[in-house]
């Protein structure tokens, strides 16, 4: 098993290109950029490391097509893959922070297997990519500029229907904040889907996890509980395995505390009991100080045994020294 | 009156940095790339000039809501003015060919554009921006990361009803392959406008997209403008009436394949076309010929500043140095 590192756009071109840099020293395999709504464009912040990458994959996650037209995903995948030499991936899904902010829904199974099919067609090597669907069209697109091999196209997927459709049409597929405790719900759908048999070497499989370790356990937690919100946004199937059945019933009828936490940059959630923070820092993430460690490499470890090829550490502030750490003391131990 | 560089776009991120610190050595005011389907996204290739440059602008047109929410737009053009310290610029229109590409109906563009300028104007200057309109919703953007002054928003507009609504949302418009005989159609409309929002004083910009095909060969240059022929105004009838005859006008109008066959086989053979129809386009719709054509190119480009063009952006094709080169040294200093 490999591990991603993935980083906010909102640190700029230039820091992602120095911190791509740096985790490209230590073997980490790629560098994702989150595309969210507040923050810099994510296919644009990361131009300058895939011009300067040499054996680092850059991809961006999540991108949904409510935000651009497929044909313009597959444009802009096309021009990272170009600029990192055929180093490039992306995450299409049907959700992310976008639909919300341009006031689409979310979890449209048919819209996102057209955008799938149009992106698709478009990385591959068909000379003209015409598409006639119910959501979207493609008149005669065509892509003779490029000139490497294929980026890696990757579905984002927690539900059977979407994760079924995305299974038969992309490379690989990303969950997001996953964890051991979840494993025999959705790996259970996932193995009755994907073709395993089929493609045993090529589907990839990858998670998000965020990732919190810093020399300071007081920071560290303060980080993690600022950020939980985006934990899935604390959906019943991410917060059952951690709480109590009322207290699961309790946060999904308050998700605003955790809201205003991650609005206002606070890691004091009020209102919200520390217990059932505590819980949920605990399972849904990688936080503490490097003395935990070890315990979050034997989580890693789970991922790998159960097929996982690749996880993606989310991480946030002081990622210098965070890439340090997974690179010196996590990836030895992983590969 | 300013000059800026649309430059070709098939230049890699690369090229496009080296192309533009060229012309911010010479004086030019904005480098401009060009957002084609067919090539690479113009965007993201213009981020390493843009972090490179000290005073240069460095701008993407024409960029259409069709192809990417107008929220997502703002991000782009945002991302870009923050890469370039505050010099980004960015032109919206309701065309252009990724619109071609996705199939969609085009009855909608003026209130397509006017949403999406008006959503952009929005979203980078409030801090946080909600917009309900017909086409497109907004909720709770914010771009609170931001730290620069605000990026230039222009409309790509050269009829009336473009221009009407233009000079009430964006800074400025860009108009397409609009020759000096031809003023009277835009300009009036434009300024009759600018007086209803009572903005004739607020430093809206004009400008005017023009092909610049000069070159040391007349003969290159020549071939050069006739395969690019078709994307000048798409030769709808504005764009003919002024240089040909009635009945040439209609005879273009009806045979428009030859044209785009010529420039999708990037050939400046147009099958079937007679020659003096070709010679008054090249002619009318742009600056084509040798350097001992400069001086009236000159005189033409001075007739931009006299209308009250506040720039003119000449869009160059092939040997792009050497055009900067040429415009740098020779053109600039002698205009108004």
């Amino acid at each position: 098993m490999q591990l991603d590192i993935a980083l906010e756009s909102k640190i700029g071109p230039t820091a992602i290109k120095e911190l791509g840099l740096l985790a490209e020293t230590y073997g980490i395999r790629t560098v994702w950029i989150q595309n969210l709504a507040r923050a810099p464009d994510a296919f644009m912040a990361a131009v300058p490391l895939a011009l300067a990458s040499s054996t680092i994959k850059v991809g961006i996650a999540v991108v949904c097509s409510h935000e651009m037209h497929p044909l313009k995903i597959a444009n802009a995948v096309l021009t990272l893959n170009e600029y990192a030499k055929g180093k490039a991936g992306v995450v299409v899904t049907s959700g992310g922070e976008w639909p919300g902010v341009v006031g689409k829904k979310i979890a449209e199974v048919a819209r996102t297997k057209e955008a799938l099919e149009i992106i698709k067609a478009s990385l591959g090597n068909e000379p003209n990519v015409s598409y006639e669907g119910e959501f979207y069209k493609a008149q005669m697109f065509n892509t003779k500029w490029k000139t490497q091999s294929p980026p890696t196209l990757y579905g984002g997927a927690h539900r059977a229907k979407m994760m079924q459709m995305i299974a038969t049409t992309c490379d690989a597929l990303m969950f997001s904040d996953i964890q051991p405790e979840m494993f025999d719900g959705i790996l259970g759908t996932l193995n009755t889907v994907r073709p395993i048999e089929d493609r045993p070497n090529d589907f990839r499989l990858s998670n998000f996890i965020a990732w919190h370790i810093k020399e300071n356990r007081e920071a560290s937690l303060w980080e993690a509980q600022r950020e939980l919100i985006i934990r899935a946004w604390l959906y019943r199937e991410w917060i059952e395995p951690y709480l109590e059945p009322e207290e699961v019933e309790w946060v999904l009828k308050n998700p605003f505390p955790f809201l205003k936490a991650y609005r206002e940059r606070t890691g004091d959630i009020e209102g919200v009991s520390q217990h059932i923070v505590d819980q949920l820092v605990e399972g849904l993430t990688m936080s503490g100080d490097p003395s935990d460690i070890d315990r979050h490499i034997e989580r890693l470890e789970a991922f790998k045994r159960e097929g996982f090829t690749e996880i993606s550490l989310g991480l946030q502030e002081d990622p210098v020294e965070s890439i340090k750490m997974i690179g010196e003391q996590v990836l030895p131990a992983i590969q | 009156m300013d000059i800026d560089i649309i430059l070709e776009a098939d230049l890699t991120a690369q090229q496009i940095k080296e192309l533009g610190l060229m012309a911010e050595k010479f004086g030019f005011r904005a480098i401009w790339t060009q957002n084609y389907a067919k090539a690479r996204d113009a965007f993201m290739t213009a981020v390493p000039l843009a972090l490179a440059s000290k005073k240069i602008m460095v701008g993407v047109c024409i960029v259409s809501p069709y192809e990417m929410h107008p929220l997502k737009i703002a991000n782009a053009t945002l991302t870009l003015n923050e890469c370039a310290k505050g010099r980004g610029c960015v032109t919206i229109g309701g065309g252009g060919e990724w619109m071609m590409m996705l199939g969609f109906d085009t009855s909608k563009r003026v209130s397509a554009t006017r949403e999406a300028l008006e959503i952009i104007q929005g979203a980078i200057r409030e801090d946080t921006f909600n917009y309900n309109g017909k086409l497109y919703k907004a909720r709770w953007f914010n771009s609170d990361w931001t730290t620069d002054q605000p990026p230039l928003i222009y409309a790509g507009a050269s009829g009336p009803k473009m221009l009407s609504m233009s000079s009430g949302v964006a800074d400025g418009v860009m108009m397409g392959d609009i020759a000096p005989v031809m003023f009277d159609w835009p300009l009036p409309t434009l300024n009759k406008a600018l007086a209803d929002n009572n903005r004739t004083d607020d430093n809206f910009r004009i400008s005017n997209f023009l092909a610049w095909h000069i070159k040391e060969d007349r003969e290159v240059a020549i071939q050069e403008a006739r395969r690019e022929m078709i994307v000048r105004g798409w030769l709808e009838r504005p764009w003919l009436e002024p240089f040909l005859s009635p009945e040439d006008t209609q005879f273009v109008l009806d045979n428009k394949w030859p044209f785009i066959d010529a420039y999708r086989k990037r050939s400046s053979h147009i099958e079937g076309i007679p020659e003096h129809i070709l010679e008054a386009l090249v002619e009318g719709l742009g600056c084509t010929g040798d350097p001992s054509d400069l001086d009236r190119y000159i005189e033409k480009l001075n007739k931009y500043s006299e209308a009250g063009f506040t720039e003119v952006a000449l869009r160059i094709h092939d040997d792009p140095d050497y055009s900067i080169k040429l415009i740098g040294e020779l053109v600039l200093p002698k205009l108004h």
